[in-house]
């Protein structure tokens, strides 16, 4: 009986692994193939994986904009629990392994089926035949396809668990315990990495719980406690990555597309927004594929069920009804600057406007459609279906006769004519279904859904002998005989590269300390100061610049790869650190900009320091700095000064970085703009720095008391809770 | 109580801020940027809120075209109570704030909104009905198309007319009917008081029709006597109704986003005409007032249509005053008002035969565009690749059919709403320009551009020139917005010595300063001064002197000091209205050569002052003050007799 509990997630399982066959099966397709998987997701991974197997949490990046917090950045995921799965794997050689990297894809939609048969299982109370040609139909097709970058996909594994509990919350015995997990699979999805999908789970969700309120506290007052259980849970499992990420935006610049990157404070520009709105024709590409940039295809035998569904659940079925406004109100706010919904939420509702994709709040229909198309497969013996059968034939023989005249008239092209046809068997097969009710009618309909979706999603995997496609996870590999060299040198420098010739995080890729990343964000305080002037690349010991060509005139060439990329040496590239004796104070990042770009060798004898500055000793020379440890979390060095000076690390200066000096905590000075500083006493001295964020601390401290939270709520539910009657 | 009677008008008011959140709610968008709106409107509402500002009613406009009256129409009036508050809000720096100017088109579009919102419940219309009617008349249509403050206004009060003209209300209708005529638009006010009177003669109520006239026309005789006597009535060349009519093809821009051009955009969407045609189908038998706002949008139809029917071109011939209004396709406010009116009765669903029919029809005429979009997107045609022109209309047209044969008519009107706005959202926010959006750039920099070139002119006001703009270089109206004065083309007797463009011309070959920016400031070689004294051939003019003592926009004073008798001229374009006096004597003004005023002096030293005070604005402020009382006692008398 157990056993017979997991056969159909156990067939879910499977036609994943069957639909992705080409990643997992072969060896000959990857999906890392795509810009920003091999440029920038990949060596995050890397680097994450790296520090994991090293016994360390990867929560400071050394590689990128002389270091910035990786768990503030978010994208990373780092504390996501799905890439601790892909970390816990096996390296090969140090590196990821490419079969590690295919599972944990794969696995990322494997759990979102999973989610989704769950919220159909549990949340609707639909059968199970019913379930899995959803689940299908919302893991494979629509967003989660679309948007295929693990750090959006993985959040949206999270929101049918949460909406699943929101609606037993609404409909059970045990509010409280409901809308507690509601809440915590919220705060969960928060871990994912990206923001956007969260932000619209949690909006719909809080919508959602009002409406309840309006409509349902009268008779069930306990929805006031399940709401404020899901707020409350939500908090302390999200706080995690929200806290980190909260506090490096007010530190960070955000590129979003705009001429110039965005603060924290700034409002992402509405055109931005109306770039990446869904146009009109995206209604259309919800079952006729129309390239979109998002693309919420899920096919017509599904869009076709959630018809049905809504045909038959709507005067009986309160959910049905949620799902259709839920479903709704996310093609309104999808469609952005063409509608009227999501404008005033940007300009009304705080954070909103973070998320600068309204296409993507498509999701929200991907799940009522599907969620609807379950309905619809319960109810197939309805006597409607005749009608939506003759309706479907009708529209199949049309379009498959519009087809056959435009192919007469030799207006066949491989750009329509794959939709078209496609979007005709659609019809056709639910026409029949309908028409027929077969007795294995959901296998046929989940078989039409798989063939339709597979149209959006796993079709178009790069096979990597293919000569003639751009191999751009292939770029990573090439130049190794650079890293070689490199290592080789002595000494602690950084590394400047053409990001044109070598497109892709170099740095956390290779494990050298970069100036730039292709990273969706930058430290405010290295963009105040002119991030790529030269000055600033001498101070921040720019030691080696990888290029064919070189940048600046004084360059002097070493080595040449076999790629015909080159190592140029920069003779005026400073120390990693140094002791100065003389300390001015300025105002703001304006005249710390001004004495950087003017004060030239200068800066190797003197600092400058936001407020007063700490009063040192002048002396000659005769200090003597060495690094005795280097992790990303912590750096030590060993100091000997003439006299009392300022100790200057140009590693970025951040929150949560901590100063010993033998031992005891001294105040760590925002040093030169951007940079570390702290006082140092004659004479030798310990000094360590160390990454401790405060925001983190309290993230983990939440997430333990979630769960200890959900533990006990878990264990003080009653067995023995009367079944939920079939009110949703 | 009041409670409830509040509620859906501030909901409306509510639903039109969040429409209009752009304005409100953000710095990135404008209005300003709408045709007529940066180059003219803006430039003028800047010096007349100046001239309130110093506590003097905006009558003259010293700086266009060698002067001319702001009493006349198609620009805002400073006469009318709302413009003039918002003249005489705080500047900023000198300059009318972007914020208030924001605030303002809202505000009259939630009037707008309110007045349909009235006119709707006086038809027994249910509150949710009565909002979407609201939204579709505030919101849709050439009204809001135009962002014409004045056209707007005037807009306000067409509701509130034909509510009154409908509960046969003569003197409330006159009331609104005198009111609409006061913000400067002659469109909107003169095709509404010809249905009014058409409506009237059909229903023969024609003590009512004369008491309506008189009444409005008294009441705005504020704005008609002065417009009258300043030439605000003269017949305009038909060729100008013609470029300003809606042309037949032009009326598929109501439910095709953006098919129409910009200006007379008469788009309200499928959804809105739809409902509109169901609400009249099922209405026509029962109630009189949809018979009758049939005729009223037909009449609204024929008069947009314009020149493209033999009717308005009998009507411009006729039909006093209709040959001056220049814009026909302002007259399809009225069909837009039916329209909003009918779509309220269409979303009760009043009547259950007709919902079916209608929800069959638009279920066909949504698949029909939804299968018409399918094939035109695989075709990669244009029409579909853009904007989904027809694809969104045909889905929710779709959505609106279902509505119609499973909604239960509490939700009805609200779902139908909510599909309207998803419907006029597609259409209009495309004229929203983002002032980030590089691909189209923002007009109204243009207009903090020249300030380099203005601080120059400035400096040589002092030998008083008048200013010849490039229309190729500069392309709003400089004068007002800068306080400089101009003159579209050379001519020596408007004292034009300097040439603002890019380039010299044979006239103004002087480079006298070269502005920042491209614009350039060029002299001409002789200037003639100003003011000047002109005498008979036979007389010497050595020893003249004619000086400004006092200059203000609608007021000036000059000392002369002739040889002989001879005529002043000012330099300012003769206009009917001047008062002036030497040595305060009144004497009267001449049109001298080259339309330039004139004013008879004696010999010798004397003392001319020249007001802008026309005699129609007495008397039409009289006639209006006198229908206010007139109105308010009948109506109060009215009022008596009813208890």
């Amino acid at each position: 009986m157990t056993l017979r509990r997991f056969r159909f997630p156990a067939l879910i399982c499977a036609i994943v692994i069957c639909f992705f066959w080409k990643l997992v099966l072969t060896n000959q397709y990857t999906w890392l193939q795509a810009p920003d998987f091999a440029s920038q997701l990949l060596p995050w991974y890397q680097f994450q994986a790296g520090e994991w197997h090293a016994g360390r949490i990867p929560l400071w990046n050394p590689y990128e904009w002389t270091g910035q917090s990786l768990i503030g950045q978010a994208q990373p995921g780092v504390v996501d629990p799905l890439n601790l799965l892909l970390y816990a794997a096996p390296l090969k050689n140090g590196w990821i392994s490419q079969w590690a990297l295919h599972w944990f894809f794969v696995a990322g939609y494997m759990a979102g089926a999973l989610a989704f048969y769950a919220f159909c299982r549990r949340g609707l109370l639909l059968s199970s035949p019913a379930s899995l040609v959803a689940c299908l139909g919302y893991a494979l097709g629509g967003i989660p396809a679309s948007t295929n970058w693990p750090q959006m996909m993985h959040a949206t594994i999270w929101g049918p668990l949460a909406l699943l509990f929101q609606f037993r919350a609404v409909r059970d015995a045990t509010p409280i315990r409901h809308g507690a997990y509601s809440g915590a699979f919220l705060g969960i999805m928060w871990l994912s990495g990206h923001h956007q999908i969260p932000l619209y789970f949690t909006f719909a969700s809080a919508a959602l719980w009002i409406y309840f309120l309006y409509t349902r506290f009268v008779t069930k007052p306990g929805i006031l406690r399940a709401a404020c259980a899901a707020g409350l849970f939500l908090v302390l499992f999200g706080t995690l990555q929200i806290l980190p990420a909260a506090e490096y935006g007010q530190h960070a610049l955000r590129w979003v597309g705009h001429e110039d990157p965005v603060g924290w404070q700034d409002k992402v520009p509405y055109n931005i927004h109306q770039q990446f709105s869904m146009r009109p024709l995206g209604l259309l590409s919800v079952f006729l594929k129309t390239n979109e940039q998002y693309e919420p295809f899920m096919g017509v035998t599904l869009i076709v069920l959630a018809a049905l569904g809504i045909a038959t659940g709507w005067q009986t079925r309160p959910a049905v009804r949620w799902l259709v406004w839920l479903g709704s109100a996310a093609i309104l706010y999808a469609f952005g600057a063409n509608g009227f919904l999501q404008g005033p939420l940007y300009a009304l509702l705080p954070t909103i406007e973070k998320a600068r994709v309204p296409a993507v709040a498509m999701i929200l229909f991907n799940v009522a459609a599907a969620a609807l198309a379950a309905y619809g497969v319960d109810r197939l013996q309805a006597p409607i279906t005749r009608i939506f059968a003759r309706i479907c034939g009708t529209i199949a023989a049309l379009m498959m006769t519009t087809a056959v005249v435009l192919a007469m008239l030799r207006y066949i092209h491989a750009s329509w004519t794959s939709e078209w046809i496609l979007a005709t068997f659609g019809f056709a097969l639910t026409a029949a279904v309908f028409y027929l009710k077969p007795r294995w009618a959901p296998a046929f309909l989940a078989a039409g859904i798989l063939i339709e979706v597979s149209f959006l999603n796993g079709g178009d995997w790069q096979n990597q002998s293919m000569p003639k496609r751009e191999h751009f996870a292939e770029q990573l590999a090439r130049n190794s005989d650079i890293a070689t060299f490199l290592y080789a040198r002595p000494g602690n420098f950084r590394v400047r590269h053409n990001t044109v010739e070598i497109p892709f995080s170099f740095g956390n890729w290779w494990g050298f300390e970069t100036l730039e990343a292709f990273d969706a964000s930058i430290p405010k305080e290295i963009w105040d100061i002119d991030v790529f002037d030269r000055a600033l690349e001498d101070f921040a010991s720019i030691r080696y610049y990888l290029s064919k060509e070189p940048l600046h005139p004084d360059l002097v060439p070493l080595f040449t790869s076999a790629s015909g990329l080159r190592v140029f040496e920069n003779p005026r590239a400073f120390a990693r650190a140094w002791v100065v004796h003389r300390v001015l104070s300025v105002a703001n990042a304006d005249e710390a900009k001004a004495w950087m770009k003017s004060a030239g060798d200068a800066r190797k004898t003197e600092a400058v320091v936001y407020g007063a500055a700490p009063a040192v000793d002048a002396c000659g020379d005769g200090d003597i700095v060495q690094f005795t440890r280097r992790v990303p979390n912590e750096i030590s060095l060993q100091v000997n000064a003439a006299c009392k000076g300022l100790l200057v690390l140009n590693d970025a200066w951040f929150p949560g970085w901590d100063a010993l000096v033998d031992g005891r905590r001294q105040k760590l000075y925002q040093t030169d703009g951007f940079v570390r500083g702290v006082v140092v006493d004659k004479g030798p001295h310990k000094i360590v720095f160390i990454y401790r964020p405060v925001s983190v601390g309290i993230g983990a401290a939440f997430l333990l008391l979630g769960c200890v939270g959900i533990a006990i709520l878990t264990r003080l539910s009653k067995p023995g809770t009367p079944k939920a009657s079939r009110e949703c | 109580m009041l409670k409830r009677l509040a509620l859906a008008p501030v909901l409306l008011v509510l639903l039109i801020i969040c429409f209009d959140w752009r304005l409100v709610f953000s710095k990135e968008f404008t209005w300003l940027e709408a045709p007529g709106v940066y180059e003219r409107t803006l430039p003028l509402l800047q010096f007349q809120a100046g001239e309130v500002h110093k506590l003097r009613l905006p009558l003259w406009d010293p700086y266009t075209n060698g002067g001319q009256p702001l009493l006349t129409w198609d620009q805002p009036s400073a006469l009318y109570p709302p413009h003039l508050a918002l003249l005489a809000m705080p500047f900023k720096s000198g300059w009318l704030r972007q914020s208030t100017l924001h605030w303002y088109f809202v505000l009259i579009q939630c009037a707008m909104a309110l007045a349909m919102y009235a006119f709707a419940r006086s038809l027994g219309q249910s509150e949710s009905a009565s909002v979407l009617a609201g939204c579709i008349y505030a919101l849709g249509g050439v009204a809001a198309a135009s962002q014409q403050p004045h056209v707007m206004h005037a807009c306000v009060w067409v509701p509130l007319v034909f509510r009154y003209a409908f509960s046969r209300d003569a003197v409330r209708t006159g009331l609104c009917l005198g009111l609409c005529w006061l913000p400067g638009c002659l469109e909107v006010p003169l095709f509404t008081t010809l249905a009014v009177i058409a409506l009237s003669a059909y229903r023969a109520r024609w003590r009512d029709a004369i008491l309506t006239l008189g009444l409005a026309l008294s009441i705005g005789a504020i704005a008609i006597l002065p417009a009258w006597q300043l030439g605000g009535f003269t017949s305009v060349n038909y060729l100008l109704h013609q470029a300003s009519s809606l042309h037949w093809m032009a009326w598929l821009g109501l439910i095709l986003p953006g098919f129409a051009p910009q200006v007379y955009d008469p788009y309200i969407g499928a959804v809105a005409l739809s409902l509109a045609v169901l609400g009249f189908a099922g209405n026509w038998r029962s109630c009189v007032e949809a018979r009758w706002l049939a005729g009223i949008a037909a009449v609204g139809i024929i008069t947009a249509l314009g020149a493209s029917t033999v009717l308005h071109g009998v009507a411009y011939g006729l039909v006093p005053g209709v040959s001056a209004a220049q814009t026909p396709a302002y007259g399809s406010i009225l069909f837009h008002l039916a329209i909003a009116t009918g779509a309220g009765w269409g979303a009760q669903l009043a009547s259950d035969l007709w919902r079916k029919r209608v929800a069959v029809c638009l279920c066909a005429i949504g698949a029909i565009a939804i299968f018409v979009s399918a094939i035109g997107w695989t075709l990669r045609l244009k029409f579909v690749e853009g904007s989904g022109t027809i694809l969104l209309p045909g889905f929710l047209v779709l959505a609106l059919a279902l509505l119609l044969s499973k909604g239960q008519p509490r939700n009805a009107a609200t779902t139908a709403l909510i599909l309207f706005l998803a419907d006029l959202a597609n259409g209009v926010n495309p004229r929203w320009i983002s002032r980030y959006d590089k691909e189209r750039p923002r007009q109204l920099t243009q207009l903090a551009r020249d300030f380099d070139v203005v601080s120059y002119l400035q400096r040589a006001r002092n030998d008083l020139p008048r200013v010849v703009i490039d229309p190729e270089a500069i392309t709003y109206n400089f004068g007002p917005w800068w306080g400089i004065e101009t003159y579209p083309s050379p001519d020596p007797n408007y004292s034009t010595s300097l040439w603002v463009s890019r380039h010299p011309t044979a006239e103004f070959s002087r480079l006298l300063y070269k502005g920042n920016h491209g614009i350039d400031v060029y002299g001409a070689d002789e200037a003639t001064a100003r003011p000047r004294i002109v005498h008979p051939e036979s007389c010497a003019s050595i020893g003249d002197q004619a000086q400004f003592s006092k200059r203000l926009a609608a007021s000036i004073q000059i000392d002369t000091e002739a040889a002989c008798d001879g005529i002043l001229l000012t330099g300012n374009r003769y206009t009917p209205g001047w008062r002036t006096t030497v040595d305060g004597k009144s004497v009267r003004p001449q049109a001298s050569v080259g339309g330039v005023q004139g004013i008879p002096v004696p010999r010798g030293h004397h003392q001319v002052k020249a007001v802008f005070q026309p005699v129609g604005l007495f008397l039409g402020s009289v006639l209006s003050a006198l229908g206010l009382a007139t109105a308010w006692a009948l109506a109060r008398r009215r009022r008596i007799n009813y208890s």
